[in-house]
């Protein structure tokens, strides 16, 4: 046979091409350095353990699947049908039987044994050091902080959202539930995923080596913008920790009396507060009588809840993370501080200057149209006159401008 | 003139036709209009394909010869007696009493009516293929015995628990286990036997088995029609202030149940001591408390323990919410378990969906008439 009758067809070799070409776009894809949600890249004891768990797992897996595929690859071209006569079929082969039944037996024991190993291992809650209740709805994740002497010692409540910020080099335990659907919490470079379920408490273990802010997403299909589902852990030195901690339980600061913050926060409270808590807000009666503004999510939102905004400038992100609170350049200063400088830089918050001004006003004027969720007047109709996200308030630029003025002083 | 297949698309579309009108006449709900349009565009997809099938004689060149469906040999084998019509009526008459009558028994109908047209269908192919009625019969069963087995199976699995279960809940508490314990055992013994006599014929044991397996179904049947046993439940949760401000037993006590069920993945354990105290443990904490944190808007399942020696049940205070404008007292809800025994254990499923900011007085779990047994809830 002579050279050229040996190659292939071209319209074979341009879908061999083809193939050949997306696998190793595959294969590269996996080289992306910048890839806060690789789990091949542990960032704690707990995400270190699955780690060491499925690198040699993944490693014999993969040699017993190209072994078998170049078996099998062999045997199809090897004795492919050339129409040469059938070969002597014969039954039965008792050693080999045998031994390919006790072979994968002892392969799968042998993944078996650091499998259940690192199960508990990952299930310990004995060396607890801080606790946090993590609930999961339609599209957020909101963080609770109980009463503990864990932590560095919590002395009242911290609600806050869509930044889970936990002591680094601490066992963080994780109380997850849900409000309304499944989720599911994953936080790649720290641990593995959990779902979260409506009446039910998983726990989840949480360390980060160092400070930082590692990404994560819900890994549940829970309805519309559950691909805007994310959250983000932001570790800090405990030091740093109790300064985010003190902050957090500081008293309510109202707005400099005929400043726009101050317009804001009567804006705030006649359109925002009927379903965002911010802490120590009051509202004056016309007999001067003072009274706390209290939130009633349960009244308006499916799942009953909504973010607690008191803090909300302390966060990185809003709307369920979906969106950064800081532009892009001062996010960047903060994403890739060095350790040791972290802390300062997040502690710091966002300012006028850092604002992503242009992601949140647009979220406040008309929230669905921004991201999808189930909350214009028609679609409440269909869930008992209650919204499954933010709807649109039907706000004017001075209202947004007065709004924004006010949360800005949310630190 | 009409052949095989047009005949068969004939009948389909004018099943289609009637069907749109029988639902038309007799179905006023808001979405007819889906059912009607579906049963119309059914009729003249059918009707569509009868045509094509009467204009290329089934796609049958030769067909198109007489002799070829006259005078071949396939053509002179006569077709075999089939039930399929028989079953096919009984599929219509359900769907005609399901519309009067319930969705249950139309549904039903449709998938009799179906499958009767989908075997008759079958088996008219395959009476044609060819003049020799074994190798047809074998072609039949090589199609169709792979969908009819593993259905009928399941079908008369279905049948023998359904039945069975008529019977378990027919019979008495006290019944029940004693007559599982006979029937499990019959089914043991009658099986070692057959197994153990090799020459038994197996009309023999077909029979016995088909005999005792109506005796299940028609007894199944019998019970079913004349219902369940009474079945009491007892509540195992109060919401009445009386009965939840005292460890005095009422009447709902005696028979609440003293075990739990969905004791796992609780909350919070809240636990009455021997020394007359209340704490709570949480998931993660080993730790007593008396502050519970339960999350807002979303059910918690808590579990109270009562490791005293007295009876006592644990009442939980959900809010004192007031009227901000006079500051009279809207409503003081509570909810509470019945008496636990000591040593007893008991369920409850919270939901707050206020934070604690709301209630003038705490969220609180306690013990009625014993002093100090309390336990703040927050809700953040």
């Amino acid at each position: 046979m002579s050279r050229r009758d040996t190659r292939l067809p071209a319209r074979r070799r341009r879908t061999l091409g083809a193939v050949v070409a997306g696998a190793a776009a595959l294969v590269l894809g996996g080289c992306a350095q910048d890839a806060p949600q690789d789990t091949w890249q542990p960032a704690g004891d707990n995400a270190q353990k699955i780690h060491d768990l499925q690198w040699p797992v993944f490693l014999v897996a993969g040699v017993i699947g190209v072994i078998v595929l170049a078996v099998v690859a062999f045997a199809v071209v090897r004795f492919r049908d050339r129409g040469q006569p059938m070969p002597e079929q014969s039954h039965g082969k008792p050693a080999l039987e045998i031994a390919l039944t006790i072979l994968p037996a002892l392969i799968l024991v042998g993944v078996g044994i650091p499998t259940v190993s690192t199960v508990f291992d990952l299930a310990e809650e004995a060396d607890t050091e801080c606790i946090i209740n993590v609930t999961g709805q339609q599209w957020w994740w909101e963080y609770d902080y109980p009463v503990q002497d864990g932590c560095g010692g919590i002395s009242a409540p911290i609600v806050t959202s869509g930044q889970l910020v936990i002591p680094a080099d601490t066992n963080v335990l994780l109380r997850l539930t849900s409000r309304d659907v499944i989720h599911s919490f994953w936080i790649p470079k720290l641990n593995g995923k959990k779902d979260t379920v409506p009446g039910r408490v998983h726990t989840l273990r949480m360390q980060a080596d160092e400070p930082g802010i590692y990404a994560g997403q819900c890994t549940e299909f829970c309805g519309l913008s559950h691909a805007n589902m994310k959250m983000e852990a932001v570790a800090l030195f405990p030091a740093d920790f109790q300064t985010w901690v003190a902050n957090q339980l500081e008293d309510y600061q109202a707005p400099a009396e005929g400043s726009l913050a101050a317009e804001g926060e009567a804006t705030f409270t006649a359109n925002c507060a009927y379903c965002h808590q911010v802490n120590g807000l009051t509202t004056t009666a016309p007999d001067g009588s003072v009274t706390p503004v209290l939130a009633n999510p349960d009244e308006f939102v499916v799942s009953g809840a909504a973010p607690n905004l008191t803090n909300l400038m302390t966060r990185n992100t809003f709307a369920g993370a979906t969106w950064d609170l800081l532009t892009e350049e001062c996010r960047d200063r903060v994403w890739n501080a060095p350790p040791e400088e972290f802390g300062e830089r997040y502690l710091a918050g966002v300012s006028a200057d850092c604002l992503n001004e242009v992601d949140l006003r647009e979220w406040i004027r008309n929230a669905p149209a921004k991201k999808p969720m189930y909350a214009t007047a028609d679609q409440a109709a269909n869930s008992g006159g209650k919204f499954r996200g933010m709807p649109a308030l039907g706000l004017n630029e001075s209202q947004i401008d007065q709004i924004i003025a006010y949360l800005l002083e949310r630190h | 003139m009409f052949t095989t297949g047009s005949k068969l698309f004939i009948g389909g579309t004018v099943l289609a036709v009637v069907a749109a009108i029988v639902f038309a006449v007799s179905y006023d709900g808001d979405r007819a209009w889906v059912a009607g349009i579906g049963l119309i565009a059914a009729a003249i997809a059918l009707s569509f394909l009868m045509g094509i099938n009467l204009w290329v004689r089934d796609s049958n060149v030769g067909g198109m010869q007489a002799d070829a469906t006259t005078t071949s040999a396939a053509a002179q084998s006569r077709p075999g007696n089939s039930m399929w019509p028989i079953v096919g009526a009984l599929g219509g008459a359900l769907v005609v009493i399901g519309i009067v009558a319930t969705p249950v028994v139309f549904k039903a109908g449709i998938v009799v009516l179906l499958i009767a047209l989908f075997e008759w269908l079958v088996q008219s192919w395959s009476e044609r293929a060819s003049a020799d009625p074994a190798f047809n019969a074998s072609i039949r069963a090589r199609l169709m015995h792979p969908l009819e087995f593993p259905v009928l199976g399941a079908v008369g699995l279905a049948v023998i628990i359904y039945s069975f279960s008529r019977i378990m809940l027919f019979l008495s508490k006290e019944a029940g286990p004693a007559v599982f314990v006979v029937i499990g055992a019959l089914i043991t013994v009658g099986g070692f036997l057959f197994a153990s006599k090799a020459t038994l014929k197996t009309s023999v044991v077909a029979g016995i088995s088909t005999i005792a397996a109506l005796g299940l179904v028609s007894t199944g049947a019998v019970m079913a029609i004349d219902g369940e046993r009474d079945m009491h439940e007892y509540p195992t949760v109060s919401n009445d202030p009386t009965v939840c401000s005292s460890n005095a037993e009422t009447e709902t006590d005696e028979r609440a149940s003293q075990t739990v069920a969905a004791k796992s993945n609780v909350a919070a354990t809240v636990i009455f001591n021997a020394d007359r105290q209340l704490y709570v443990q949480q998931i993660g904490t080993g730790a007593y408390s008396r502050v519970a944190t339960l999350q807002r808007s979303n059910p918690s399942p808590v579990m109270f323990r009562n490791l005293s020696d007295e009876a006592v049940r644990l009442k939980v205070n959900l809010g004192t919410f007031t009227d901000p404008a006079t500051g009279t007292v809207t409503s003081q809800p509570v909810t509470c378990t019945t008496l636990v025994e000591p040593d007893g254990r008991q369920f409850l499923s919270l939901q707050f969906p206020k934070s604690s900011l709301a209630t003038t007085q705490p969220y609180s779990f306690e013990v009625p008439e014993v002093e100090g047994a309390t336990v703040e809830i927050v809700v953040p």
